[in-house]
């Protein structure tokens, strides 16, 4: 692989339905009913120059061949194995051929990761025993899966192993899976060769294997198809002849590609092509050693002294009852949250502790793993000194993770480096032998170097390792921030290693936490600090002078940063202080500020202002501004109903007091609002009911699902001017209709106003009643309905 | 009859979506970003209480004629299916749910903060929506090796002439009730936030 291309062979499924295969046939079991058949495709691939042959086991595992009803996984298996060896001869390989199982994996899908691992070891028990070279793991097209499958082949046998998934056109696999974080992922699990097969041609793959090149420390492997698939006459086409793919591979090796063959729609003859197009091309070189990076399912972070990655801590149950008591209840919401919240406020990686006190902490991590891997795009962080927990999450998760932490205590090296060597894990390095706390960079310099030296011994590299600097708090030891300084500089420019801190200790029991954590963080960045677990917030840039100086050891028991900073206020926004309470009102109402509308009501009472000229001069006329956006498409519906919300917090307090000032007050038009029968979809009926509240309408409000017969009741009760009725489904809308007619019958004097989702004008007026389509529209009929506007209060 | 049963799908990329389903208009719209922050936290929250499921079935058409599509004892009669799966040899039906913990959410918002719950419900509607296109790709990956081809569009259960009470084909076949589904008198399924859909599969050509 290093002096040349490596050819595999090309499209087996294409060629065995050309030579016979029926539709709807097992083609495993088939290929064995007919042997000749399968000799002679491996023999043209060998004749066309393939230099690997695969065996034609790629649907051979239990999960699909009990879709035939064929249970002889290993017999299957080792026959076809046996029928590859025995057309190989001595010049080729044959590659013992996995393919999925057509089932997701945990945590993406119903297959438990463990019983995917045995299926896969079902079948490469079979492939050894018909004496397979090497294997492949192909057309993954969810790393979950390929993770698997490379587990199932690495505990059972030392043989090489390619992996290769199949990305889409957008550049990932249909679970999301981005190429570089997959290369990451495998080649630090195990794998040995890794790459792309099939769904693209091998221009499109070409630029997938260029992505993955830079961070590859292992051979890179494409099979494309023939081009891209077209449907002409409803029938799938491959158009792209031999020496075209012979042509486009010359890119795929320029790319990186240093073993090549063909996918679906590929032949002997496009094999040999490649083999002709690619002779000349000496492969390009990997990287020595596994990069410092870590990866999720859908993302991946490269490690590097010169740039800075935050790693958020929030998912962690210390000091956080709510957080404990929903981790205890089995309810991960939070974490969830935690983990949007995070992301959104710009964390790189998620450190992830589940060390509730009395939890089963095993269970809660690899729940919260699962989890995770789904709810979030970022790496994680393993933070647990439980090695089991350590083990079962490493198993688990879909990536390339880092473990917090690994301590210079012997004990827990021998426990740990074996587990991160073969999940190939990174993991931080905590300098630490016994319970005293090294306080000199000197001393952390001796236990880091010591650690080092013994991680090593157990197969780990030192890019696999990021070294604590070990941040204590200021307040207590007043050196401590220089002395991590000043390990982090060793680490990142002598040793060459990278480094990450717990921010916030270095804050603990002083003022202004966040102020002292930011200027800390911006003097550690300056050393070459590559990650810090802290509140994504405290990122933001700090050189504060009174911070630096207490963290530079230049500020005496801290007492210049106290002084200035005990007990400082709370910065205030500015204020808008040329306007009037009752002008704010009506911002308030306009911007959908719900916060302050109440306050600002009550100052404008209180400056004078009576109520009734606050409602019909400026709260109803912020109203209809906010209407009319709405219908300007200036505003859409988040902002209406936020201004809706405001308005009615304001109403709340000016209502009782119209009365009360004597107001004259006109009769308001009444409303009665239902969702009609077998509709539980009420939100937008809420939302109209809102606004016309709003705007002077009395509401009485019936809810969902409410029976023909109830409606027909409540009307004779209360009288309304109006009804308004709703129904989302087209099941449901014919209930208006009984409504209406029923009202009718009983010959009920009120008006119908009628909407929803899939409600329509026409609709309405085969009903012969009026119609809103949004909010807005339903306050303007209802005022014609009922005569009345909005200064009906 | 195989069932595909996705335990976990993973929540599809859809914000552009739920600010168009709730009115935003490029070059129209003017939301402050502190808005957009706000807003955008609710659809974090919303995310967070997704538990998106999905099944999928393939079904081979029986008989079939311009206004039914058959598929052993089950039937549609729909124009529009019977349009859409002229050249089919078989149905793909689908159905995704969100899950109980948004609907709950969406509703005891309702009263208090009705902008958080209509942020709620359009996020939810939009990945569910999401999730169907989710369930095409990974069926049409399954279905290249058997040369087959899944057809882009697909038909919602009340979508046109497919009625809504075809649901009770979808609830039995896909055998919903095992991802937490039930369905109603009048056809809905519960959770709220559940949808079923249908496509075509072309048949094999050698």
């Amino acid at each position: 692989m290093k002096t040349r291309v490596v050819v595999l062979d090309g499209a087996m499924g294409t060629q065995l339905q050309q030579r016979g295969l029926p539709a709807g046939a097992c083609p495993e079991a088939w290929c064995a009913a007919h042997p000749e058949v399968l000799r002679a495709i491996h023999a043209d691939y060998i004749s066309g120059g393939a230099d690997i042959i695969y065996t034609c086991t790629f649907g051979a595992n239990r999960e699909k061949l009990s879709q035939y009803n064929l249970t002889d996984v290993f017999s299957l298996n080792k026959d076809l194995a046996k029928l590859a060896r025995a057309a190989c001869g001595k010049t080729s390989l044959v590659a013992g051929d996995i393919g999925p199982t057509g089932k997701f994996v945990k945590p993406f899908g119903e297959l438990e990761f463990e019983d995917a691992v045995d299926v896969f070891k079902a079948q490469v028990r079979g492939l050894l025993a018909g004496g397979v070279h090497l294997f492949v793991i192909e057309t993954m097209m969810d790393i979950q899966e390929a993770r698997a499958a490379l587990l199932a082949v690495k505990e059972l046998s030392d043989a090489f192993t390619i992996v290769t998934l199949t990305f889409e056109k957008s550049g990932r696999t249909l679970n999301g899976n981005d190429p570089v974080s997959a290369l990451i992922t495998l080649q630090s699990l195990g794998a040995d060769a890794v790459g792309c097969n099939c769904s693209t041609g091998p221009k499109d793959m070409a630029r997938i294997i260029a992505r993955m090149a830079p961070y590859a420390a292992v051979p890179l492997v494409a099979k494309p198809n023939a081009g891209v698939p077209k449907l002409v006459d409803n029938r799938t086409v491959f158009n792209m002849d031999a020496a075209t793919f012979g042509a486009h591979c010359r890119s795929l090796a320029s790319a990186g590609a240093g073993v090549m063959g063909g996918c679906c729609g590929t032949t002997p003859e496009h094999i040999r092509a490649l083999k002709k197009a690619v002779r000349n091309i000496k492969p390009r070189r990997q990287l020595k050693q596994i990069p410092a990076a870590l990866s999720s399912a859908r993302s991946f972070v490269a490690l590097d002294r010169k740039k800075f990655c935050m790693v958020g801590e929030k998912i962690n149950p210390t000091g956080k009852k709510k957080l404990q008591a929903e981790l205890m209840s089995g309810n991960f919401s939070l974490v969830r949250q935690f983990a949007k919240e995070q992301e959104a406020q710009g964390a790189g990686l998620l450190d992830v502790n589940m060390g509730v006190p009395g939890a089963d902490e095993k269970k809660l991590l690899t729940q919260a793993i699962s989890i995770l891997s789904i709810a979030t795009d970022l790496p994680l962080v393993i933070d647990s000194s439980n090695a089991d927990a350590v083990e079962s999450a490493l198993r688990l998760y879909p990536g390339r993770a880092l473990v917090n932490s690994l301590s210079g205590e012997k004990e827990r090296i021998r426990v740990l480096v074996p587990l991160l060597k073969k999940y190939g894990a990174m993991c931080v390095l905590l300098p630490l032998q016994s319970k005293k706390l090294p306080r000199s960079c000197a001393e952390r310099k001796k236990i880091v170097l010591e650690t080092v030296r013994a991680i090593q011994k157990g197969g780990l590299m030192l890019s696999d390792l990021v070294v604590d600097g070990l941040v204590l708090t200021v307040s207590t030891q007043p050196d401590s921030g220089v002395e991590t300084l000043k390990t982090i500089a060793w680490c990142s420019k002598s040793l060459k290693v990278n480094t990450v801190v717990g921010l916030s200790n270095i804050s603990f029991g002083l003022p202004q936490r966040h102020l002292l954590n930011r200027t800390f963080l911006t003097l550690a960045k300056a050393q070459g600090l590559s990650l810090a677990i802290a509140d994504p917030q405290d990122a933001l840039p700090s050189k504060n002078k009174f911070a630096q100086a207490l963290l530079r050891n230049k500020d005496a028991q801290g007492r210049n940063y106290i002084a200035r900073f005990s007990g400082i206020p709370a910065q205030k926004p500015s204020e808008a202080v040329t306007l009037s309470a009752q002008a704010l009102v009506s911002r308030a109402i306009i911007e959908g500020d719900k916060d302050t509308i109440s306050g600002l009501v009550r100052q404008a009472l209180q400056n004078g202002i009576d109520a009734y000229t606050l409602m019909q001069s400026h709260m109803i006329p912020a109203i209809i501004t906010v209407g009319e956006y709405f219908e300007q498409k200036r505003y859409f519906l988040p902002q209406l109903i936020a201004s809706a919300e405001a308005m009615k917090q304001g109403i709340d307090i000016v209502e009782p007091l119209l009365a009360g000032a004597g107001a004259q007050r006109s009769k308001t038009a009444l409303v009665l609002m239902a969702t009609v029968e077998g509709d539980v979809h009420d939100i937008g009926k809420n939302i109209v009911t809102l606004m016309l509240k709003n705007h002077g309408f009395t509401i009485v409000d019936l809810g969902k699902d409410v029976s023909t017969r109830k409606i027909i009741e409540c009307i004779k009760t209360h009288k309304p001017d109006i009804v308004g009725l709703s129904a989302l489904m087209t099941t449901t809308m014919v209930n208006i209709a009984k409504v209406v007619e029923a009202a009718r019958q009983e010959k009920l004097q009120c008006k119908f106003m009628i909407g929803g989702a899939v409600v329509s004008r026409h609709y309405a007026q085969s009903l012969g009643v009026a119609y809103a389509k949004d909010g807005v529209e339903a306050v303007r009929i209802a005022r014609d309905l009922s005569g009345s506007g909005p200064t009906a209060l | 009859m195989q069932l595909y049963n996705f335990a976990s799908i993973p929540p599809p990329s859809v914000t552009e979506r739920i600010y168009a389903r709730m009115g935003f208009r490029e070059g129209k719209t003017k939301v402050s970003q502190e808005k957009i922050d706000l807003y955008e936290r609710y659809m974090r929250e919303a995310l967070g209480l997704l538990e998106l499921k999905g099944v999928a079935a393939r079904w081979p058409i029986t008989r079939r004629s311009p206004v039914r599509v058959e598929i052993g004892e089950a039937a549609f009669d729909s124009k529009l299916l019977a349009s859409l799966a002229g050249t089919c040899g078989e149905l793909l039906g689908m159905a995704v749910t969100a899950g109980a913990k948004i609907v709950e959410a969406i509703h005891s918002c309702e009263k208090n903060d009705l902008t958080r719950s209509v942020v709620y419900d359009a996020t939810a509607s939009e990945v569910v929506d999401g999730c169907f296109d989710w369930i095409q790709k990974y069926m049409q990956q399954t279905l290249r090796p058997e040369n087959r081809q899944l057809l882009a569009k697909r038909i919602s259960c009340g979508y046109a002439d497919f009625s809504l009470s075809n649901q009770k084909i979808f609830f039995q076949l896909l055998q919903l009730d095992t991802l937490g589904i039930t369905l109603t008198e009048s056809f809905m399924l519960v959770p709220e936030k559940s949808a079923s859909a249908v496509t075509g599969i072309l048949a094999y050509e050698k």
